[in-house]
């Protein structure tokens, strides 16, 4: 990939405004998504996290109303994970995951190509979820549903992933051990990677760019986290420093020096 | 406690021939025959039942398909079209609580009467529950299932084919047990007019001629026909909602 490539954004909004009927989202937000590159969204509860997310993935509701520009790459492949993993009860595990590459085509996943159904198994197979491949969601841990969310976004190769509080509902030792498995896959890929959060650690261990959005819909900080690729990341001091340091912008103190909003348009 | 839960229509055959045996031998009413010889008027005129049975089976069956099919249709638009549901909605409210057996004479009027005007008769019946089933459950769909399938790239046909359907279907199953004893009531209505076949005509003729256990050999037929029913739409369950049965 050549470094032309590498800078020509993925997702670019200017002076971007969404109105849920009265209601102003935000307003004139500017935003660029870049290839290969992982970011994280912070900030209050109902400030507009998921909001962008969902414009980003053209999963606004109709009385959306929006202003101003939003240019995605020629052929941009998207995928979103929901915060509620957005599984379907009456299809296994198997049937959930490859539901992507069957949409418009045919009517069951059996009569996918060949190769199509071993990627697919494979994916489970990586992610544990072989043995559960015949089971439905309700008969999974939180964790496997999750897993069983991503490999479906994975499935399809896709460009950007787009993350909605993916792990919020775990037990912190699910989360850690999903949160070190998608690291790795994405350092592994091309993948870029946009995580609306409330976790500022999870934040800070996945996302080499930390956005924090004010509750006006504002993003007010751009964080550099590039350090992140650190092994043991989660045990350097950088780390908790860092977390310190959103910690305090979170609580209103947007005058920090270290935040670099000029990585944005 | 096991036996019967693992021979449910045995234990429910058992009793109600014990009760009906206890009600012939006591009571020793003329229209209460006893359940040998009825027993034996079935095994003895087994083929006649048959065709009689078969009869209505058609009947009942064409009834349900219609109603599952145009009832299922209309639930879908009126659930999924506001201007649809403004001009439908209204209509089915104010039919429904009508007894459609009022509407005997125009049915009759309109097609015939053969086979037709029972089917249409049972159809309208099984209608507007069908309808209002369908629609409450487009309307109870969570809005998590829409944007999920729209974030994997779904166009309307896919939403129908993933969501919509598989969602609707465990209701649709349910009021279709509902719809089946309603059915068979009005079948058997239907079948004693201008008919010569079908077990509500049987049950009835032999009642005319004072053969009861004639008649109560058509009762047991009928009965068993709305316990066969009730074990197919148990079948067609586990076969297309088989989620439902895993968890």
């Amino acid at each position: 990939m050549t470094n032309d490539a590498h800078y020509r954004p993925l997702v670019s909004l200017k002076n971007y405004s969404l109105c849920y009927d009265t209601r102003t989202v935000f307003s004139n937000l500017n935003l660029e998504l870049k290839t290969q590159s992982t970011y994280a969204l912070l900030g209050p509860s109902g400030c507009g996290k998921t909001s962008l997310l969902y414009a980003i993935a053209n999963l606004l509701p109709p009385n959306a109303s929006i202003e101003g520009d939003k240019h995605l790459k020629k052929n941009l492949n998207i995928s979103t994970v929901l915060q509620e993993y957005g599984l379907f009860p009456w299809k296994t595990v198997y049937e959930n995951t490859i539901l992507p590459l069957q949409l418009g085509q045919v009517n069951s996943p059996k009569k996918l190509p060949q190769d199509v159904q071993i990627k697919t198994m494979k994916l489970l197979e990586q992610l544990g979820l072989g043995e559960h491949k015949n089971h439905y969601p309700n008969a999974l841990s939180g964790g496997q549903k999750q897993r069983v969310a991503i490999a479906r976004a994975g499935l399809t190769s896709p460009d950007l992933l787009l993350l909605d509080e993916p792990f919020s509902s775990l037990d912190a030792l699910t989360r850690e051990d999903l949160q070190d498995q998608l690291k790795a896959t994405l350092h592994q890929s091309d993948i870029s990677l946009f995580l609306v959060t409330h976790s500022i650690e999870e934040a800070v261990f996945l996302a080499e760019t930390i956005l924090i959005m004010d509750d006006n819909g504002n993003i007010r900080n751009i964080i550099n986290n590039s350090d992140y690729r650190q092994a043991q990341w989660r045990e350097n001091n950088a780390y908790f420093l860092r977390i310190k340091q959103i910690r305090k912008l979170l609580k209103g103190d947007y005058d920090d020096t270290d935040s670099t909003p000029s990585l944005f348009i | 406690m096991t036996l019967i839960r693992r021979h449910p229509f045995l234990y429910s055959s058992v009793v109600i021939l014990i009760l009906w045996s206890l009600m012939h031998f006591i009571a020793a009413w003329p229209f209460i025959p006893s359940p040998i010889k009825t027993l034996g008027f079935i095994l003895t005129h087994a083929i006649l039942l048959l065709s009689h049975l078969s009869i209505s089976l058609l009947r009942v069956f064409a009834s349900i398909l219609l109603a599952v099919f145009v009832g299922g249709l209309t639930g879908i638009i009126i659930a999924k079209n506001k201007k649809a549901d403004q001009w439908i909605t209204p209509l089915v409210y104010a039919l429904y609580p009508v007894p459609k057996i009022a509407f005997l004479p125009i049915i009759m009027l309109l097609f015939g009467l053969g086979n037709t005007s029972k089917v249409i008769l049972i159809y309208l019946i099984l209608f507007f529950q069908i309808t209002l089933s369908v629609r409450d459950s487009v309307h109870h769909i969570h809005p998590l299932y829409y944007l999920s399938i729209k974030s994997l790239g779904a166009d309307k046909k896919d939403v129908y084919r993933h969501v919509v359907m598989p969602a609707i279907l465990p209701n649709l199953f349910t009021t279709l047990r509902i719809s089946i004893g309603t059915a068979i009531s009005v079948l058997f209505f239907a079948e004693n007019y201008a008919t010569k076949y079908g077990i509500g005509y049987f049950i009835m003729d032999q009642w005319l001629k004072m053969n009861y256990s004639g008649m109560f050999a058509g009762i047991i037929v009928i009965g068993t026909m709305g316990v066969a029913l009730f074990l197919l739409l148990d079948y067609l369950e586990k076969k297309f909602c088989p989620w439902k049965a895993k968890t």
